[in-house]
């Protein structure tokens, strides 16, 4: 049980503190029990979920740089039945206090909006506390347009999402786009209750030797320590833009120093990702870490979201033109 | 004997000592809490508790050996990232999350039989020493090859005596026999009841396992190797593809690394 310092409220979502582990790096909630107890956290989001289970790309998946990895796993996952009747139970038992986000993707808005409708009829069985909504994912009907990064494509899997069901909506953000904030926009305006910032970076790395790509796919996403100020970026200018839409800030997160960043620029609460892999504790040295600064300061999570913007003279922040 | 899964944790421990055994290679050893259990063919996750300035990740490594109350991991600098770790000092406070994996499982064959490629070598004095004590009468090998003699990592004689038998292959002959382990067992691929085990580069274990299947072999357990980000199950990284589908890839770190050779699709 967390201090009440630490409680993190994102809309209609109260964490018992603001730290969450990222779709993707957690697993279905599970992986990690040996590790800590999962009812610790503020939170985790499941690996993204489709109707139909997918068998991911071929190897290599991941390429190390030497301040992150690049990752082309292919959104592999064992499909929302699988989901539902082999990884809940297991879940359901070890949230205790964390709550749920499910995370879903589609190849197609249509594809969200079947997954929406999944998860809204399974809602009371999974006893998930919202969904985030992973964006960054080709259109395959529509030659493989990345959905986040087209307004049009964007905006009807988040209609099609809030359509089919009430629980509390948090759209992942891709800055792989010239400007993240009108996409934050959108989803507000689309009735997304919040959204979560930022997804991986395009990246490719090369064999020099082979004089290939080293990733099976060619090029994937970026993340680790290397994208930390892209997203701490796009937090404050999401939050100055949008002041009353909820942030999960996300992306480089490994200390409770970076996760403080976020809550600085904006965030109400942040998520772990690629930092657990290599230190499966990470998250909850991360909240220790917050307990301490909190404590010590005599401050909360909730005064401290969004802090930067009313202490520093940078309303909205300069942006660099080269 | 089936292994028994054994709860991972993760440990930051000083890094205890090493100690060169052959051209880029070196042993890593660490004191771990008493009692920690692992089983032969299990891994760790490698890293620095402080980032490492080239290498994000952490490395899977095999326990090499456990002595003295010592967990012993075998390094060779292959890339950057394993060439930094050779450069660490003395009390280097190290992670290690483990153990993990499933290991050999071990049946009770009158023969054991490991084939070892270069580093490959590394989880087979620890399955030898626990097969010693488990199956005292029972005969074990092992075929290890090298590229040549420089790399050719020397058994101590405490080592040796894990084995009834150690033949040595260098592909260029500076050491041991010339040629492959493969080519260097010629007919004994048929004989029986002999408990195969395998570890090292793909090719190598490619042409051991159409051997075996050659001569109707039909269990055999092979140590595969892949990059991982985690080594856990959660990054998805470390695929090997399944022979028998769905799903189309099996997960090496929750899976393996041990894996019988005939549910692999070579």
């Amino acid at each position: 049980m967390s201090s009440a310092r630490l409680t993190a409220t994102c809309g209609p979502i109260t964490f018992q503190n603001p730290v969450l582990a990222a779709s993707g790096t957690f697993g279905y909630g599970s992986e990690f029990e040996h590790f800590f107890p999962v009812a610790s956290l503020g939170g985790f989001v499941t690996k993204t979920l489709f109707v139909e289970p997918r068998d991911g790309n071929p190897a290599p998946r991941v390429a190390e740089t030497s301040t992150g990895m690049i990752n082309s796993i292919g959104l592999a996952n064992v499909g929302w039945e699988a989901f539902v009747k082999e990884k809940v139970p297991d879940l359901k038992a070890t949230v205790g206090a964390a709550k749920m986000l499910v995370n879903i993707a589609g190849n197609s808005p249509d594809e969200y909006r079947a997954i929406a409708a999944r998860v809204e009829g399974d809602r009371e069985r999974i006893g998930c506390a919202g969904i985030e909504v992973n964006v960054s994912c080709p259109n395959v009907k529509e030659g493989g347009t990345n959905i986040g990064c087209d307004r049009d494509q964007f905006q009807a899997a988040v209609r099609g999402v809030r359509q089919e069901t009430s629980l509390p909506i948090f759209v992942k953000l891709s800055p792989n786009v010239t400007d993240v904030v009108p996409f934050a926009g959108c989803a507000m305006d689309e009735g997304a209750e919040g959204v979560s910032l930022i997804n991986t970076l395009y990246g490719m790395q090369i064999d020099v030797e082979k004089r290939r790509p080293v990733l099976g796919t060619g090029s994937g996403g970026l993340s680790g320590p290397a994208i930390l100020p892209v997203g701490v970026y796009w937090t404050y200018k999401v939050r100055a833009a949008f002041p009353d839409l909820p942030i999960l800030g996300i992306g480089g997160i490994a200390t409770w120093r970076d996760a403080l960043q976020y809550l600085l620029a904006g965030a109400q609460a942040i998520q772990v990702g690629t930092a657990a892999f290599v230190n499966p504790l990470a998250c909850v040295e991360i909240i220790a870490g917050l307990e301490r600064y909190c404590s010590q300061r005599e401050t909360t999570i909730t005064e401290l979201s969004g802090a930067a913007h009313r202490e520093g003279r940078l309303a909205e922040p300069a942006t660099w033109t080269g | 004997m089936t292994p028994s899964p054994t709860a991972a944790g993760v440990f930051a421990l000083p890094l205890a000592s090493t100690a060169d055994i052959a051209a880029g290679t070196s042993w890593l050893r660490f004191r771990p809490p008493p009692d920690t259990a692992c089983e032969p063919g299990q891994f760790f996750m490698l890293s620095t508790v402080a980032p490492s300035p080239v290498a994000y990740l952490g490395r899977p490594f095999s326990i090499g050996d456990v002595r003295d109350g010592e967990w012993f991991f075998m390094l060779r600098a292959l890339g950057r990232g394993t060439a930094w770790l050779r450069t660490l000092e003395l009390g280097t406070m190290m992670r290690l999350v483990g153990p993990l994996g499933v290991g050999f499982a071990r049946d009770e064959s009158k023969v054991h039989r490991m084939i070892a490629g270069g580093i490959g070598l590394a989880p087979f004095l620890f399955l030898a020493r626990r097969l010693r004590t488990e199956q005292p009468e029972a005969a074990i090998e092992l075929y290890y090859g090298e590229r040549d003699a420089r790399s050719h990592i020397e058994l101590t004689a405490d080592e040796k005596e894990l084995f009834d038998t150690v033949e040595r292959f260098t592909d260029d002959g500076s050491l041991g026999i010339a040629g492959s382990v493969v080519d260097g067992l010629e007919n004994r691929w048929a004989e029986p009841e002999v408990a195969w085990y395998g570890c090292g580069p793909q090719p190598m274990l490619r042409a051991a396992a159409a051997k075996l299947e050659e001569h109707d072999v039909d269990s055999a357990q092979f140590a595969f190797e892949e990059r991982m980000a985690c080594g856990f199950g959660v990054c998805q990284a470390c695929i090997v593809p399944n022979r028998y589908p769905p799903p189309r890839y099996h997960l090496l770190c929750t899976e393996g690394p041990v894996l019988e050779i005939g549910k692999v699709a070579w």
